[in-house]
């Protein structure tokens, strides 16, 4: 089978290539975010680039990963954000403006930073000298050793901090 | 055609298992770079609250992109000893990292959430230009 | 140590330590007093029980003391002191500390330094000597007698306690200036007595005219206290001139006074006598040539004695600054019987007594100064007798009469004769203190009425009084037997042979001494019968005056005899009056010298004699410098033996002429003066008592009426001082004030203004310039908050791009090392797109 992979269909098994579909359903859907002037729709195109991060998170290695972004983000996150639509939204909503006034200069603090960003990587050493090849088997298993057993304080605090959180946000939002 | 499928995840996971490396990491920081870009856009020049806290949840995503893809480059070098003395096992550092980033931003969706809700009863609209108490 | 001593040595250092108690216990009951006095509340200073003990402390301290006076005058009596400098006067001395060895020359005790100015040390002590003693016992029982007189004169009074202490304060200064022996201590007794003397004159100082008597009083003897310091600091800067330290102790200042004094001027007096125009005798100093050595010039001391008499002037009421005496008749009785009759006016004539040597440093008994002293103390007796005739108070007669008689003492001493003035001190003071007391008496007896005119008969009423009274009077006049017939006929003699013997100046003081003698038995004589004989006259009160009486009518006034508290002090003083000069004359005629003071002669009648030129030496030893006096006994005896070995010029005119003939010549003042108080006494008694003052009312009064008015006046003296020195003054106060007011207060006021001014110009810079500098950073803070306050845009995403932009700004700052590798990448990626050629392809 392998054989088979490697001389004919290379190019549809090679990772590289699902994360480029992947990132660049993940940009598109990020400028959707940012540019539609439907907060719901916004909202949705967020939903998807969960979604797409997911995918990314899986040809990067780690499963575990996409499903708990699926889970919670494109999950509960989203269904958050439109229920907090929902509620902050008269019945007969009106549309904004969508950009406030600085949005040019937003532009270009953005175009900025995303161009820095890519100059200071760009001359970065980002080879792999690995002794051993590594594999990622027992993702699970691992991220489930590592939290129990290295990291069990802060997986402590954050649940602490989701409680936190659970509270606060029931205080703040309560009518009084 | 399932069986053809199937095969093909199959290679495609080996693939993947076999070699996390495989995809360059320079590859992917560009990307999250563009996606961080983007969201800080969409943080800085959206009117509405909620709006720009989805820009922020972008750039949290960019976030948990890069500690991932860091994760392959740098996951080797941790040879955790508590729990496996064998060299072949990729340390999940960067996951567990990116495991409490999505706490921490689930935390701070709900408590902002609220506080868009509490800013719409007070002001009965989200257009964030309507919090300016600290005008001059 | 004191074993070396001998018994006299030792006696002389306890009785001169004794001495210190005697002005001490009235101080310390002078103290006693006034502090009870001043800090006992008024609940107990109201008390009859605590005024009488304070009485009796007071009186019981003067006791003391006067007994102690006692037994220190005893020793002197018995001559069982040691005498010192031996020479023809035999003083009496104390010695000073055992340290001292005997024969040196003698200090007084505690003479140790008071304290020092750098290079002087003041040295203070007691001085007792033959003079000293016998004053201090005549002051300190004539105090005593006073103070017990004064327990039943002032019975009733409310603030008797400050009389007693005033009383007590003065009789302490009194003794302390008689046993001091240096100026410094003397003044400042002299100071404290005037002081006292002010407060006691205006003991009830609700009147009006015993007020303005105490000022005059004080500030007319200032007058002479002031001519007084002159002389002492006069003194003093001519004693620094011989360059020895000086001190203020009259021993010290004699010592250095006799080693230097040359007579450029004195000695030749005798010899050169000139005449201006002829008759009129003036004394024309002629200098000699005496050039090398150096000394005190004769000018100077006499300049510096006569600023010292003015002293006395002031204190002893001589003819210029004699305007306060009578006035000070205001204070009580008993006080105008001590202080202005027997102590205080008495101590000019101490102060002159005491520092004779500065009068006479040669000795001789004669000098300008004495001889400007003899005159102003003659012409004041006989002013004061004739002023004393007419006046109707009966103290105010007195008065007079005490300032007659303290022109007789200072006329004494002016001839030469300080033994004679001290005599007829302590016996003036003597019957002096009781014909004031007597007056006191009368007085008390006649309910206060003190105006002569109104008495009379009250020999009858009062018969101890009028008995003492007649005694002191006797006294007075120097009737012959009296102990005031002994010193004043001392006094007469004195004159007289002065005046023979070479003076013929002082004829004039002899004469007016002898008319003052007749005036002044004529006065006395009239007070007599005004007071004792004829008619009582107290119904011939004006109407309107008896309401000072406190009575209704003059019958009320009954006199009566005063009580025994007050008649035995008067009866102990006549004893003493009438007794007092038998042992003096005949028993210790020495007890009036000085040891500080050796005359050369008796009195002013030798004549001295000069050496000129050059020293001599004499076999007797001893160099004499030149111009130093001899006197006709020392040169007389070198003559006769030949031992006068002179290299230069002798100007000798020693007078020929025997003494014997001269002193035989003596006996003509000694039957003069009680021929002179009989005249007197039988001018009065024609006047007076043969047809009771008719005559001289009728007739005499009218040929001299206008002389009398002029006596009676007491010649205006108080009116021209008023006019021409009192007025001035004010006039010259009030310009005084205006100055002060308008030239001196302008300027004040002017610095003030100025200081004003230059603060409102500070203000102005202070509010311009300060503050506004101040305000200007406010200012420019405030423009600069202006522009930058919109960076407070309040929107949350203005400062998120703030942050966003800082943080890129950060980002890049930190790689830009990394950052200029991108460059190159740009290179690489648009080279490998085919968009880039390099150009060394």
């Amino acid at each position: 089978m392998e054989t088979a992979v490697q001389n004919n269909h290379l190019f549809f098994v090679d990772p590289r290539f699902y994360f480029w579909i992947l990132s660049f359903a993940l940009i598109v859907s990020a400028i959707g975010v940012v540019l539609m002037r439907n907060i719901v729709h916004s909202a949705l195109s967020l939903c998807l680039s969960f979604i797409c991060t997911a995918g990314v998170f899986v040809v990067l290695g780690a499963e575990f990963l996409a499903a708990a972004e699926v889970l919670i983000y494109a999950g509960a996150v989203t269904i958050l954000i439109l229920f907090a639509i929902m509620l902050s939204q008269r019945i007969i909503g009106r549309d904004m403006i969508y950009r406030n006034r600085q949005s040019i200069w937003a532009m270009f603090v953005s175009i900025a930073m995303a161009l820095i960003l890519i100059g200071i990587y760009a001359t970065g050493d980002w080879s792999y000298k690995p002794t051993t090849e590594p594999s990622m088997a027992n993702n699970v298993r691992m991220i489930g050793r590592s939290l129990m057993i290295t990291y069990t304080l802060a997986f402590w605090v954050a649940s602490l901090m989701l409680t936190i959180a659970m509270i606060g946000s029931l205080f703040l939002a309560k009518k009084d | 055609m399932a069986s053809w499928v199937f095969i093909f995840v199959q290679i495609l996971v080996k693939r993947i298992y076999k070699m996390p490396q495989i995809i360059p990491v320079y590859h992917v920081l560009v990307v999250t770079s563009i996606i961080f870009s983007i969201g800080l856009y969409g943080a800085l020049s959206r009117r509405n609250a909620i709006g720009i806290l989805m820009s922020l949840e972008l750039m949290l995503v960019a976030g948990n992109i890069n500690l991932v893809a860091f994760n392959n480059m740098i996951g080797p070098q941790y040879t955790l000893q508590a729990f496996s003395a064998a060299q072949d096992v990729l340390s999940p550092v960067g996951q567990i990292f990116v495991i409490f980033v999505i706490t921490i931003a689930a935390c701070e969706v709900s408590l902002g959430l609220a506080l868009i809700i509490a800013m719409y009863r007070h002001y009965r609209s989200i257009d964030i230009d309507n919090i300016n108490l600290l005008k001059w | 140590m004191m074993s070396n001593l001998s018994q006299a040595e030792q006696l002389a250092s306890q009785v001169s330590y004794m001495a210190l108690w005697v002005p001490g216990l009235p101080i310390i009951a002078c103290f006693t007093l006034f502090l009870c006095q001043v800090f006992l509340p008024a609940r107990i200073r109201d008390d009859e029980t605590y005024r009488m003990i304070m009485k009796t402390i007071s009186i019981l301290a003067i006791g003391l003391a006067a007994v102690i006076a006692t037994f220190i005058f005893y020793q002197f009596w018995m001559e069982r002191l040691p005498v010192v400098k031996g020479s023809q006067v035999a003083a009496r001395l104390l010695f000073s500390e055992s340290e001292i060895a005997p024969g040196a020359s003698p200090s007084s005790i505690l003479a140790k330094s008071w304290f020092s100015t750098g290079a002087h040390e003041i040295k203070i002590g007691v001085l007792l000597d033959n003079m000293s003693a016998t004053v201090l016992f005549m002051v300190a029982w004539v105090a005593a007698l006073i103070q017990i007189f004064s327990w039943g004169y002032m019975e009733g009074e409310k603030h008797i306690v400050r009389y007693f202490c005033f009383h007590s304060l003065f009789v302490a200064s009194m003794l302390g200036m008689v046993i001091s022996d240096n100026f410094l201590t003397f003044i400042i007794c002299w100071e404290l007595m005037g002081l006292c003397s002010y407060l006691l004159i205006g003991f009830f100082w609700k009147k009006r005219s015993a007020m303005n008597a105490q000022k005059k009083a004080f500030l007319v003897t200032r007058v002479g206290d002031l001519g007084f310091f002159l002389g002492v600091f006069l003194l003093m800067g001519v004693l620094m001139q011989t360059g020895q330290t000086i001190t203020f102790r009259f021993e010290d200042i004699a010592k250095l006074i006799s080693e230097y004094t040359i007579n450029t001027k004195y000695a030749l007096y005798h010899l050169e006598k000139a005449t201006l125009l002829g008759f009129i005798p003036w004394f024309k100093f002629v200098g000699n040539k005496l050039t090398s050595v150096p000394g005190i010039p004769m000018y100077l001391l006499t300049a510096s004695a006569l600023l010292i008499f003015m002293g006395t002037i002031g204190k002893s009421a001589q003819f210029p600054l004699h305007i306060w005496l009578p006035d000070a008749m205001e204070g009580p009785t008993p006080v105008s019987a001590l202080i202005h009759a027997a102590t205080m006016v008495a101590a000019g004539v101490y102060l002159v007594a005491r520092t004779y040597f500065i009068f006479d440093p040669l000795g001789v008994g004669y000098s300008p100064a004495l001889m400007i002293v003899a005159f102003i103390g003659a012409f004041t007796a006989f002013m004061a007798a004739t002023i004393g005739v007419t006046q109707y108070d009966i103290k105010r007669v007195l008065a007079y009469s005490t300032i007659s008689q303290l022109g007789y003492m200072v006329m004494a001493l002016g001839v030469g004769a300080m033994g004679a003035a001290l005599f007829h001190l302590t016996t003036h003071a003597f019957f002096k203190a009781l014909l004031f007391l007597g007056s006191g008496a009368v007085i008390f007896g006649s309910h206060h009425i003190q105006d002569m005119r109104y008495m009379g008969g009250l020999r009858k009423y009062m018969p101890l009084t009028f008995v003492t009274f007649v005694a002191g009077t006797l006294a007075l006049i120097g009737f012959p037997g009296t102990s005031g017939y002994f010193s004043k006929d001392m006094i007469l003699e004195h004159a007289f042979m002065s005046a023979l013997n070479g003076h013929p100046e002082l004829w004039i003081v002899f004469i007016l001494g002898i008319s003052g003698a007749v005036l002044t038995c004529f006065y006395m004589t009239r007070q007599i019968w005004m007071v004792f004989f004829g008619q009582n006259r107290r119904e011939q009160l004006p109407e309107e005056e008896l309401h000072n009486y406190h009575v209704h009518s003059a019958e009320e006034m009954v006199p009566f005899q005063a009580s025994p508290v007050m008649y035995v002090p008067l009866i102990i003083l006549a004893v003493f009056a009438i007794f007092a000069g038998y042992p003096v004359k005949y028993g210790h005629p020495d007890l009036f010298n000085s040891y500080l003071y050796q005359p050369k002669a008796s009195h002013a009648s030798s004549q001295a004699y000069l050496v000129t030129d050059t020293p001599i030496t004499s076999a007797q030893g001893g160099e004499r410098i030149p111009g130093e006096v001899m006197s006709r006994e020392e040169l007389a005896g070198r003559e006769a033996t030949g031992q006068i070995e002179g290299q230069g010029e002798i100007h000798s005119k020693a007078v020929e002429q025997s003494e014997e003939s001269l002193e035989s010549l003596a006996i003509i003042p000694q039957i003069l003066a009680p021929i002179a108080a009989l005249l007197g006494i039988f001018l009065g008694w024609f006047v007076f008592f043969r047809d009771e003052g008719r005559r001289m009312k009728d007739s005499w009064k009218q040929k001299f009426a206008k002389l009398y008015d002029i006596v009676f006046h007491k010649y205006y003296c108080d009116e021209y001082i008023q006019e021409y020195i009192v007025e001035p003054f004010l006039v010259a106060t009030m310009l005084l004030r205006a100055f002060d007011m308008y030239v001196i207060d302008g300027f004040v006021n002017l610095a003030a203004n100025v200081t004003v001014a230059v603060t409102k110009i500070a203000r102005l810079f202070d509010e311009g310039i300060i503050d506004g500098m101040v305000n200007g950073v406010a200012w420019i803070v405030d423009q600069c908050s202006q522009g930058i306050k919109y960076f407070q845009s309040g929107y949350v995403q203005n400062y998120f791009m703030a942050i966003t932009v800082c943080v890129l700004g950060y980002i890049v700052i930190e790689s830009r090392d990394t950052l200029i590798n991108v460059k190159n990448i740009i290179i690489l990626v648009l080279y490998q797109l085919g968009l880039y050629i390099p150009p060394s392809a």
